[in-house]
């Protein structure tokens, strides 16, 4: 089986994330890591070659010297090969750009899988590895937490419905899958790994050579500002002569203030 | 004015709408006010009429989808079907609530349309000249970003649950019954079985409420009291280092820099004394009640709510008290 | 000038950083309260080949250069001193001697498996009356027929009560001083050779230490590591300066466990109604420590990069080890202070930093020799 594992690299999950005084951008320290996510999918995808003793793994990513990073985290996990599609430090806020181009450069490959994960957790978006599927006009499971290969080309996955909920759903190949938690534990690399990282070149493709049309690479969006996040207000004290009017003022708290219940 | 209208997705789980639909009814009525459009409220048909009893009143118009295969059909086709609709009827604004399923869709939709989606919305304004202002969180909420779409419209927006109040309904829609198309071949995705909540644990960091307790438990046996409360506010227990580190509650249920970071809706901390590594794992909750006998516990500055009470007196009244709502 | 790590070894970083925050750190706590040796994340670790980090990729190692090598030691030992003390015994001290004169026999015995953390190694130096004064040596070797036979008692030894080999430091002939030193390779298992008692430790604990006894034990001469007799002490000054510099490399794992620790308590912990960390007295804590760890880090790498060019680095070593480890011993310090009673108490990290610390006045030799050390190169001979 041939996979391919979009991967994006991400400030690291210590990095200072702070919006600019004037709130015209945003100052993220340059510190990257392989998206939680994309390692779970980077993980799964290297289980489906052990499993199935043979095929290949391909990660793929597009955006600047962050994604250099990711890929070389996957190669050091185990995957065969890099492909680094080049874009800017900065990306567009619109997904579908991303989308766009992987999917572009996804038609010069071959493929019976595509793994990505659920969401990157710099923007939260979680639009990229749907789109793609459209894109290329196949299938996807999305948030899958068990993918298991039946019998000829068909991938049989639980996933995650949200809400505790969970399916079972089977697919023809070729099928994209985003990664949830809980689809496995990710490897630490081996030295043998960080080695190869280390050397790694991964092939370079130019935004040029996939020859996409400029307003694709355009965002649909325009950044006006960014906030800081709301700070917590001080804490209240839910007073009652006794431990039963406390309890039912924390449960009316909980319905009418927090809506918890609603 | 049926085109330039405001559209409210309705997302149905177990032949019930989501609570968020309501919130994003109330929402969709005041923007499409603003614009001076008309407000739609769009659904799969095979749902109940309750449900579309329950919508009447915000939406000038609810569309009901009609094809029996709907119910089995995947984001891929039900994508492609409402893409269809957009581009027939030209809504200026698609609302949806965020969450796996719509998500899916409306990131298809966009494919299929080229048109702009923003997912985890949680603040939507127009201006006096009917521009769009949307405000969502990026890195983990670490801040927020406020967009402007640059693009003619569509816009498609998967809103955040509990991002907008939840408004009665007035006044009366009218209805009218889409007939759609779908070819069993269509079909791709094969849904086998689905296995709900309630047999399966409700995953720490994706609960909506987490009911965490510390050592002031006193001991293992207590934590059936925060299980039963975990189960009547549809949450996950959790626990501090101390109380895994003594065997009470097993590993993957700790909370903190050395367990599980979680950010529900409601985290409930119950003789936890609030040592940093635990608030490491549970500041960005989104509302924190802390419960705890000692007014002095560092916990208190963390949380939103307190309650000075020795723990025991006070959980079974308040799960009685609870128990009274959730009939 | 060019003060940038490699992109290289910018990664390896990177890599080893997210390994030990994944698998040691959250266990650190664990392995200095029960004080026991930590076998299963032992052979974790093992599996994933960092003992071989020194050595040619043809025998599994990595063949790091030395800066490579002290983001490893300085990263692990972040993650558990413990533990890190053990594992660079292995990938260092322990096996040095094996892989740079044993026979191929002795390493397929010992070396290789010791690179894949099946065999525990370590180094005996110290003895009861000797620690930096290596002259006084007491333990022997004396000829007997084509065999040694070995005699003395070493203490202090690290791994030393569960090692599967060790490399002793014997004199052939007490009368030479330092010129008489010699290393020996002794196995498990040989007559004679017992584990003593075991040593209860302030800090580091987690590491085995303690006795090793030799009492008429014999070895082939091939055990001999060396080409010649006498050339011991050579040998140790090869290393000497590689040990120095990773002792401080130690140092700042130390210090950097305990900074991030009273770095984010000063964001958090909220006193008269304010983040600590807002308060001046705290600020230029802070603000100390991270200027000394950088200057502590230049150091450190600055002698690694002087090993990595072939420069004499005697001096950088002593220096760096010298002064990583005071930076070190002020961190942990300010930072149980920045904690307040909290950073009395055991159920927070920062009294174990305090703890722990301790180890490196000793381990690479005590700071009144190094200082004497570096006074000498400095003047220079005057009698």
């Amino acid at each position: 089986m041939e996979i391919v594992v979009l991967v994006k690299g991400v400030p690291d999950s210590e990095a200072r994330v702070s919006p600019t005084a004037d709130g015209t951008a945003l100052e993220v320290e340059e510190k990257y890591e392989l998206n939680y996510f994309d390692e779970l999918a980077v993980e799964e995808a290297l289980r489906l070659r052990e499993a199935a003793s043979g095929g290949k793994v391909l990660a793929l990513s597009y955006g600047g010297g962050a994604s250099r990073e990711a890929l070389k985290k996957a190669v050091s996990m185990g995957a065969d090969e890099a492909v680094h599609v080049v874009g800017p430090e900065r990306g567009v806020p619109d997904g579908l750009v991303t989308a766009t181009v992987l999917a572009a450069c996804l038609r010069s490959l071959s493929y019976d899988l595509i793994l990505c994960g659920r969401r990157a957790s710099d923007d939260d978006a979680g639009v990229v590895g749907p789109m793609v599927a459209e894109l290329l006009g196949i299938p996807h499971i999305s948030s899958v937490v068990k993918v298991t290969p039946s019998q000829k080309g068909r991938i049989l996955a639980v996933r995650d419905a949200g809400r505790g909920a969970k399916e079972r759903v089977s697919c023809a190949l070729p099928l994209l899958l985003t990664t949830q938690k809980g689809l496995n534990e990710p490897r630490v690399p081996t030295i043998q790994g960080v080695m190869k990282g280390m050397k790694l070149q991964p092939r370079t493709i130019t935004l040029e050579e996939l020859g996409l049309p400029k307003e694709a690479l355009s965002g649909r969006w325009r950044i006006a500002a960014f906030r800081e996040p709301p700070r917590r207000p001080p804490v209240r004290f839910i007073g009652g002569k006794d431990p039963a009017a406390k309890a039912r003022e924390l449960a009316r708290v909980l319905r009418e203030e927090i809506r918890i219940l609603s | 004015m049926s085109q330039d209208a405001v559209w409210v997705f309705v997302e149905c789980e177990g032949g019930r709408e989501r609570s968020v639909v309501h919130e994003l009814l109330g929402k969709g009525r005041e923007v499409a006010d603003a614009l001076g459009v008309e407000l739609h409220a769009i659904l799969m048909g095979g749902e109940s009429e309750e449900v579309i009893q329950r919508l009447r009143g915000h939406p000038q118009r609810i569309l009901v989808l009609e094809n029996p295969l709907l119910q089995r059909a995947g984001s891929d086709v039900v994508a492609s079907i409402l893409s269809k609709l957009v581009h027939e009827r030209t809504p200026r604004l698609l609302l949806a609530g965020s969450g796996p399923a719509a998500v899916d869709i409306l990131s298809r939709m966009a494919a299929k349309l080229h048109a702009a989606l923003l997912t985890e919305v949680t603040g939507l304004e127009v201006d006096a000249s009917g521009g769009l202002r949307v405000r969502r969180p990026v890195h983990g909420g670490r801040a927020y970003a406020e967009l402007e779409p640059q693009c003619p419209p569509p816009y498609l927006l998967a809103v955040r649950p509990r991002s907008f109040p939840r408004v009665e309904p007035k006044g009366d829609s009218s209805l009218e019954r889409i007939p759609v198309e779908i070819r069993e071949e269509e079909l791709q995705l094969q849904i086998e079985e689905r296995l709900e909540a309630g047999q399966e644990r409700v995953d720490l960091t994706e609960a909506p409420v987490v009911v965490s307790g510390g050592r002031g438990m006193k001991g293992p046996e207590h934590f059936a009291l925060l299980e039963e409360l975990a189960r009547l506010l549809g949450g996950a227990v959790g626990a501090s280092r101390a109380v895994v580190d003594s065997g009470w509650r097993p590993p993957q249920e700790q909370v903190g820099k050395s367990g599980n970071t979680v950010s529900p809706d409601l985290y409930l901390a119950f003789g936890i004394s609030g040592a940093v590594h635990h608030i490491m794992g549970m500041d960005t909750s989104k509302y924190v009640v802390a419960v705890n006998n000692d007014p002095k516990a560092l916990i208190f500055q963390y949380a939103d709510y307190g309650v000075v009470e020795d723990l025991f007196q006070l959980l079974p009244p308040l799960i009685d008290e609870l128990k009274r709502s959730d009939r | 000038m060019d003060f940038q790590l490699t992109e290289q070894q910018e990664f390896f970083r990177k890599i080893i950083a997210e390994t030990v925050d994944r698998i040691i750190l959250p266990r650190a706590q664990k392995i200095d309260e029960s004080d026991e040796f930590p076998w299963e994340l032992w052979r974790e670790f093992a599996q994933l080949g960092y003992m071989g980090l020194r050595y040619p990729e043809e025998i599994g190692g990595m063949n790091a250069d030395k800066v490579t090598s002290m983001i490893f030691y300085e990263e692990i030992t972040r993650g558990s001193v413990g533990f890190a003390q053990s594992v660079i015994m292995n990938i260092l001290m322990g096996t040095h001697f094996l892989y740079r004169f044993g026979s191929e026999e002795i390493k397929k015995r010992c070396l290789y498996p010791a690179i894949r953390g099946e065999k525990i190694a370590t180094i005996c130096f110290t003895e009861d009356q000797s620690g930096s004064d290596l002259a006084a040596t007491r333990t022997t070797a004396t000829r007997d027929g084509e065999d040694w036979i070995l005699n003395g008692t070493k203490m202090w030894i690290t791994n030393g009560p569960i090692c599967d080999f060790a490399t002793v430091l014997a004199t052939t002939d007490p009368s030479k001083g330092m010129k008489g030193l010699n290393f020996f390779l002794v196995e498990k298992g040989t007559p004679g050779f017992s584990p003593g008692q075991v040593i209860h430790k302030l800090g580091c604990r987690g590491t085995v230490t303690g006795e090793l006894i030799l009492d008429h034990v014999r070895v082939p001469s091939e055990n001999l590591l060396g080409e010649e007799v006498d050339k011991g002490v050579v040998y140790l000054g090869e290393i000497l300066n590689e040990i120095r510099t990773m002792t401080g490399a130690m140092a700042l794992g130390i210090a950097r466990a305990a900074y991030q620790e009273g770095l984010e308590y000063s964001r958090r912990r909220v006193a008269f109604g304010r983040p600590i960390g807002t308060y001046q007295l705290i600020r230029a804590k802070i603000a100390e420590m991270a200027t000394e760890m950088e200057a502590a880090r230049l150091l450190v790498y600055y002698s690694a990069w002087r090993m990595d060019q072939g420069l004499d680095c005697r001096r950088e070593a002593a220096m760096a080890k010298l002064f990583a480890t005071e930076v070190c011993l002020k961190v942990v310090d300010e930072v149980t202070r920045i904690y307040g009673a909290n950073g009395f108490a055991q159920e927070y990290a920062p009294q174990r930093h305090f703890r722990d610390a301790r180890f490196l006045l000793y381990g690479g030799g005590t700071h009144e020799i190094l200082k004497d050390f570096i006074g000498r190169q400095i003047i220079g001979r005057l009698d």
